[in-house]
């Protein structure tokens, strides 16, 4: 009797503490439209040159992961193994996908890391944070305070936050950027299209390598700063109802890109980069 | 009196003797004057008319066909017994399983609401602060396109993170 009621007792507390490892994997098209849902943990997403899935990693506490497939749609991540826990469950999974996957994350709390996604990318997380690296194709993210930091890609990017900041580097393509208090910078090799909006967060663009195209900022009371190359300076529209806006450079180069800043209350500040001709650098960043 | 349409439809009972003795002797009555009706008697497999040859009495076979019924109601019975035991215990287990499913992902849906919202209160309150500057000088200025613009952006944020506290659980 003591023994049914221990091996009872294991059964029972066993799952609820307990990690499982999972290595499972699906078949899938080139082009899978995958869903990923773990509410708490880390979310890897590589990618491979295979038509299937892969899936490695381990659960969390109260958590049992879940997935299939059916060639072109799936879905995987972790669900609550006891429904009395209020624990939310969680996982680590590090899932390969094929290149041209969609593939579309929801976290509540957790690090989503993508690298070399060409197809979609769709990622809503509350809090924890955001990294895309090798992206192409369309890469749109939404978080309430989680950092995004996009490296490396191209296409078009949306990206929608709250208080977590928003780094764009080395990105080419358009981006339409939102956040309320988080701060927002671009910089890099490549600087795409954009539309930069804020409440209270700051805006900071390093324009040098932008040769063509435009740039739209506004903030409610965020300074907005812009870097550009003292040699091809930007059509610059920059207006402030309430703060200070500081520009050294009169003339704009012919055909050059156009940048326009609008704030409440924030301060405009455009400055030369170092090391470039032409504009004296004025305050800093 | 047999007629061809009714030996059309005993002939199936006939050949396989569940047909009353009387009714069998009226049929094939009728088939020794209807020359067709014999005809088509005789064009039919051996293997029935063997029935026939071997007819029990009316007692024993209406005895072992009662049987073969009886056997078939409590085979139908059972079967179906079965099957709503079957569909008894599914339900059970779909009653115990999906609720506690159900459960199990409410209890995660409103803990991830309550973390949305609980993170998303600053910036819900950053942006009503930045609306209430924006409607004073709007009053000041109301018909000032860029004002409207700037109002239109925080609205459109406050939508936003109000969807994602809601959708925070699905």
């Amino acid at each position: 009797m003591t023994r049914v009621a221990l091996v009872l007792l294991v059964l029972v507390a066993a799952p609820l503490g307990a990690q499982s490892q999972i290595r499972t994997g699906f078949r899938a098209t080139h082009d899978v439209s995958l869903r990923i849902w773990v509410p708490v943990g880390l979310v890897r997403v590589v990618t491979w040159d295979r038509d299937s899935i892969g899936i490695d990693g381990v659960t969390g506490r109260n958590g049992k992961f879940f997935g299939g497939s059916s060639g072109s749609a799936a879905k995987l991540g972790i669900d609550a193994r006891n429904a009395n826990d209020v624990t939310l469950p969680g996982g680590d999974l590090t899932v390969s996908v094929p290149r041209r996957a969609r593939v579309w994350i929801k976290m509540t709390a957790g690090h989503v890391d993508a690298d070399g996604v060409a197809g979609e990318l769709e990622v809503f997380v509350v809090g924890g944070s955001i990294a895309v690296r090798n992206a192409s194709g369309v890469v749109s993210v939404e978080s309430i305070d989680a950092p995004v930091t996009i490296d490396q890609a191209s296409g078009s990017l949306r990206i929608r936050g709250g208080r977590g900041s928003v780094t764009l580097h080395d990105v080419d393509g358009t981006a339409t950027i939102a956040t309320v208090s988080g701060a927002v910078e671009l910089s890099g090799a490549r600087i795409p299209d954009s539309r930069v909006e804020t409440i209270g967060g700051s805006i900071t663009v390093d324009a040098r390598p932008l040769r063509h195209g435009a740039l739209d900022l506004q903030t409610h009371a965020g300074d907005i700063t812009v870097i550009v190359d003292g040699a091809h300076v930007p059509l610059l529209d920059l207006v402030s109802r309430g703060g200070r806006v500081i520009n050294p450079f009169i003339k704009a180069a012919r055909g050059a890109p156009g940048i326009t800043a609008r704030s409440f209350k924030g301060a405009i500040n455009v400055r030369a980069g170092s090391g470039v001709k032409g504009g004296k650098p004025v305050g800093s960043p | 009196m047999t007629t061809c349409t009714e030996l059309d439809e005993r002939l199936t009972a006939y050949l396989v003797g569940t047909l009353p003795e009387t009714d069998a002797r009226d049929l094939e009555s009728h088939a020794t004057g209807c020359a067709e009706c014999e005809a088509r008697l005789d064009a039919l497999p051996r293997i029935p008319r063997v029935a026939q040859v071997i007819a029990l009495p009316d007692g024993l076979r209406l005895t072992t066909l009662g049987a073969v019924s009886a056997r078939r109601a409590s085979s139908r019975r059972r079967r179906w017994m079965l099957t709503g035991a079957a569909a008894a215990c599914a339900a059970i287990v779909l009653l115990a399983i999906q609720p506690a499913r159900k459960r199990a992902q409410d209890v995660a849906g409103g803990a991830s609401i309550r973390y949305a919202a609980e993170r998303a209160k600053p910036e819900l309150e950053a942006l009503n602060v930045a609306a209430a500057e924006v409607e004073e000088a709007l009053r000041v200025n109301p018909d000032d396109q860029a004002l409207r613009a700037f109002m239109g952006t925080i609205e459109e944020r406050r939508t936003a993170i109000t969807r994602q506290i809601r959708e925070a659980a699905s």
